[in-house]
C-alpha cells in the first residue's frame, strides 16, 4: 500500500466526489457572500445612524449573531427554523435543497455581521470633517453619504472585508454538520470509503489554501492599487 | 579613552558619517553640535553600538569595540546612555527603573542596588519621587531619573543624545544642572546638544559637525568667539550667537 | 421552555458525568480555558520568533502561521483525528484531539497578538534596555513583554471567546460538548427543536457576550492610564 496514491486524486469516483465537494463549497461561498455584503453595509449604516433605536437594533443584531458559534446557527436554521414555517413553505423547503439553503442563511448572517463591523470601522475612520465639508457645500445627507463618506469608507474597509471573505470561505466547511455535501463532507466520505485519509485531506487542504491565498492576494493588490490617502 | 579612527557609515546610498576620527580623553567633557542631519546622533550612537559602522574602528579603553568575541552587553553596561525621549520603563517606578539593570546583570544585590539608586535619585533631586511612575513625572523629572538610571551601572563614560530637546523650556535648566554637576565630578562625557550656554560653560572641547564630518574642533572660548570654518560661523550666526 | 430546562439542565451542564466522561457546557468551558492556558507559552514563543531579527527563525514560523490561518479549523481537526492515529498508531480520543487542535489554533493567533503588542511599543524601550547592558532576552523578559502583554489583554479575552466558539466543532467528531448535547436533547424530545436551539444560542450568547464586555472594560481601563 503506497503512502500517497495520487491517482486517487486525479481520476475516478473518489476524485469526482472531491471535485463535487469543492464546487459546492465555492457555491456556498458565492451565495453567502452575495447576501452577506449588502447585509453588512446595511447593518453598518444602522449602527452609525443618528437614530437611537436604529443604532440599538443594529448592535443587538451584531452581538446576538456574533456571540453564537456558526455551528449552533447551522443547527438552528436546519432543525429549528423549518418548524416555524407554515406547512406548505416547509414542504417546499424540504423538496428543494434544504441543506444548501439553510447553510446559506446561516453563513450569510454570520459573515454579514462580521462584515458590518469592518464597514463600520471604515465609516468611523473617515474624519467627521469630511461629512461636515460635504454638508456645508449643500449636499443632502444621502448624497453626502453616497459621494463622500461611503467611497472613502469602502476603500479603507476592503482589506478587512477580503479577510472576512477568507473567513467565510473557511466557514463553509462547517456546513458539513447539517449534511451539506461540501468539501469536508466529501473528504470524510472518501476517507470512510477508502480508509485513506492523506489523499482526501490533502486535496481539501490544497483546495482551501489556493482559494484563501487567491483572496488574500486580491486584498494585497487592492491595497497597493488603491492606497488609503488621508 | 574613546578613540575613533576613520569611522564611516552609510544608510543605503546616504553617507552619514565620513572619515570621522577623534579622541576623547578621560574626564573630558566633549560637546558635539551642528545643524540637524549632520550625523551627531548617529555618531554618538555608534559609541555603544546602537548603530553599526561600515568602516574604520572605535576603541574604548584601548579595546576595539567591534572585535570578535566582544561582549556587547558588557560594553554597554560600562557606558551610560541618555536618550532624547528618556525611554523610561513605564511599568516600573523611578526606583525600579534604576535598580533593574544592576540587579539583573548581577552587579549588585537588591538591597545594594536599592541603596545606591536612592542615593542617585537624591543626587538628581528626586529622592521624594522614588516610588512614582514615569507617567506621574514631568518631562524634566523623567529625564533626571533617566540620568540616575544610567549612572546606576557605575559607567566610566556617559553619552547624552540631545537630552533636553524634548523638554519644555522651563525644565531644561534642571536637567542641565544635573549634567553640570556630573561634569564637575569628573565624569567623561560626550553630549550632543543645542544648548550653547551649557557648552560654553561646561565643555572642555567643542566638535562641530555638518554633513557627516567633523569640521571644527576647538575649546569653547575659541569656538564661540572665533570660529574658523565658514559652516561653523554660519551655524553660530543662525543661532543668534547664544 | 421552562419544563425543558428543568428536565435537562443537568445533562446540558455536565453531560453524562458522573456516569460517563464530562460533557456539555462544563466541557466547553474547561476545554476552552485549558486550550488558551496551554497555548500561551507556545504562542509567546511563536510571537517572539515572529519579531525576531534572525530570519531563520522568523520565516518558518511566519509560513506556519499563514498556512494554519488559511485552512479551516475543521480540516485541522480532521487531520488530527483521522490521519494522526494512522501515522502514530496512537488513537486519541475526541477531547484530546480537540484540545490539541485548539492549542495549535490559539497559539497561532496568540502569536499574532503578541507580535502586534510588541511592535506597538516605542522602539526606544528596547534601546533603553539594551543601552543599560541587558541582553535581548533580558530586555524582552523584563521590559518588552510585561508591557506588551498588559496592552493586549483585551485581545487575549477575545481569543478566549473565539476558542469557546471553536469548541463547537467537536460536535462533528462526536465530542459531547454543549451543541452535541443540545442535539441529543432534541432527538430525545423531538417536538421542541426551536426551544432547544434557542436555549443553546442563549447559553453561548451569555457566556461569549459576557466575556466580550469584560474585554471592552479592560480596554477602557487601559486607555485611561496614560503612557502605560
Amino acid at each position: 500500500m503506497t503512502f500517497f496514491d495520487s491517482n486517487l486524486l486525479l481520476a475516478g469516483q473518489y476524485h469526482d466526489w472531491l471535485v463535487q465537494g469543492f464546487i459546492l463549497s465555492l457555491q456556498l461561498l458565492a451565495a453567502s457572500f452575495v447576501i452577506a455584503l449588502p447585509l453588512g453595509v446595511a447593518i453598518a449604516l444602522m449602527r452609525t445612524s443618528n437614530s437611537r433605536p436604529l443604532c440599538a437594533a443594529g448592535a443587538t443584531i451584531v452581538e446576538g449573531i456574533r456571540n453564537v458559534p456558526l455551528l449552533a446557527h447551522l443547527l438552528f436554521w436546519y432543525f429549528a427554523f423549518p418548524e416555524l414555517l407554515p406547512e406548505p413553505v416547509k414542504l417546499a423547503l424540504y423538496d428543494s435543497n434544504p441543506e444548501f439553503i439553510c447553510a446559506v442563511i446561516a453563513l450569510s448572517l454570520y459573515a454579514g455581521v462580521h462584515m458590518a463591523e469592518d464597514v463600520r470601522s471604515g465609516i468611523r475612520a473617515v474624519p467627521v470633517a469630511q461629512m461636515e465639508a460635504a454638508r456645508s457645500l449643500g449636499l443632502g445627507r444621502i448624497a453626502a453619504l453616497r459621494l463622500v463618506l461611503l467611497p472613502q469608507s469602502i476603500r479603507i474597509a476592503v482589506p478587512p472585508l477580503l479577510s472576512q471573505t477568507v473567513n467565510l470561505w473557511k466557514d463553509t466547511s462547517v456546513a458539513t454538520v447539517i449534511g451539506a455535501a461540501e468539501m469536508m463532507y466529501q473528504a470524510a466520505r472518501v476517507e470512510t470509503a477508502t480508509f485513506r485519509s492523506v489523499e482526501a485531506f490533502t486535496f481539501a487542504t490544497l483546495a482551501y489554501l489556493t482559494v484563501s491565498l487567491a483572496i488574500s492576494l486580491a486584498a494585497q493588490l487592492y491595497a497597493r492599487r488603491f492606497p488609503v490617502r488621508t | 579613552m574613546i578613540q575613533l579612527e576613520q569611522v564611516n557609515k552609510w544608510y543605503g546610498q546616504y553617507h552619514a558619517l565620513i572619515d570621522v576620527s577623534e579622541r576623547v580623553a578621560r574626564n573630558e567633557v566633549v560637546v558635539v553640535c551642528g545643524p540637524s542631519g549632520s550625523g551627531k546622533s548617529t555618531l554618538i550612537r555608534t559609541l555603544n553600538r546602537l548603530e553599526s559602522i561600515d568602516g574604520g574602528s572605535i576603541a574604548i579603553d584601548g579595546r576595539d569595540i567591534h572585535a570578535r568575541g566582544v561582549d556587547v552587553n558588557g560594553l554597554r553596561a560600562g557606558i551610560g546612555f541618555v536618550f532624547q525621549q528618556f525611554n523610561l520603563f513605564p511599568h516600573l517606578s523611578a526606583l525600579e527603573n534604576c535598580m533593574l539593570a544592576p540587579v539583573n546583570l548581577k552587579r549588585a544585590s537588591k538591597s545594594e542596588a536599592k541603596a545606591y539608586a536612592l542615593e542617585l535619585l537624591d543626587g538628581v533631586g528626586l529622592a521624594h519621587k522614588a516610588n512614582a511612575y514615569p507617567h506621574e513625572l514631568s518631562g524634566g523629572q523623567q529625564q533626571r531619573v533617566a540620568i540616575a538610571r544610567a549612572l546606576a551601572m557605575r559607567p566610566a563614560i556617559m553619552l547624552f543624545d540631545e537630552p533636553t530637546s524634548a523638554l519644555d523650556p522651563e525644565m531644561v535648566g534642571e536637567v542641565l544642572g544635573v549634567m553640570r554637576k556630573l561634569a564637575g565630578q569628573g565624569m567623561t562625557m560626550v553630549c550632543v546638544t543645542h544648548e550653547m550656554g551649557f557648552a560654553r560653560d561646561v565643555a572642555d572641547r567643542i566638535l562641530f559637525m555638518a554633513e557627516g564630518s567633523i569640521l571644527e574642533r576647538a575649546a569653547p572660548e575659541d569656538f564661540f568667539t572665533n570660529p574658523t570654518h565658514p559652516r561653523a560661523r554660519q551655524f553660530l550666526q543662525d543661532r543668534g550667537g547664544r | 421552555m421552562t419544563e425543558l430546562i428543568q428536565e435537562y439542565w443537568l445533562y446540558f451542564l455536565v453531560g453524562q458525568y458522573p456516569n460517563g466522561p464530562l460533557g456539555g457546557l462544563s466541557l466547553t468551558v474547561l476545554l476552552s480555558g485549558a486550550a488558551l492556558v496551554l497555548a500561551l507559552p507556545l504562542g509567546l514563543m511563536l510571537g517572539v520568533a515572529r519579531v525576531s531579527p534572525w530570519r531563520a527563525l522568523a520565516w518558518p514560523v511566519a509560513v506556519l502561521v499563514q498556512i494554519v490561518r488559511a485552512v479551516p479549523l475543521l480540516l485541522v481537526v480532521f487531520w488530527a483525528y483521522f490521519f494522526l492515529p494512522a501515522v502514530t498508531g496512537v488513537k486519541t480520543g475526541q477531547a484530546t484531539t480537540m484540545l490539541m487542535t485548539l492549542v495549535l489554533f490559539d497559539a497561532v493567533y496568540l502569536a499574532e497578538i503578541v507580535k502586534a503588542g510588541i511592535n506597538a511599543l516605542p522602539k526606544g524601550q528596547l534601546e533603553g534596555a539594551r543601552s543599560l547592558g541587558l541582553s535581548y532576552g533580558q530586555a524582552l523578559r523584563l521590559v518588552i513583554l510585561p508591557q506588551a502583554l498588559r496592552h493586549v489583554s483585551p485581545s487575549l479575552v477575545s481569543q478566549l471567546v473565539a476558542t469557546i466558539k471553536a469548541t463547537s466543532l467537536g460536535y462533528i467528531i462526536g465530542l459531547s460538548e454543549v451543541s452535541f448535547i443540545a442535539t441529543q436533547v432534541n432527538t430525545l424530545v423531538f417536538t421542541r427543536a426551536v426551544e432547544v436551539y434557542i436555549v443553546l444560542a442563549l447559553t453561548y450568547f451569555i457566556l461569549c457576550f459576557g466575556l466580550s464586555r469584560l474585554a471592552f472594560l479592560l480596554e477602557r481601563r487601559l486607555n485611561r492610564r496614560p503612557a502605560l
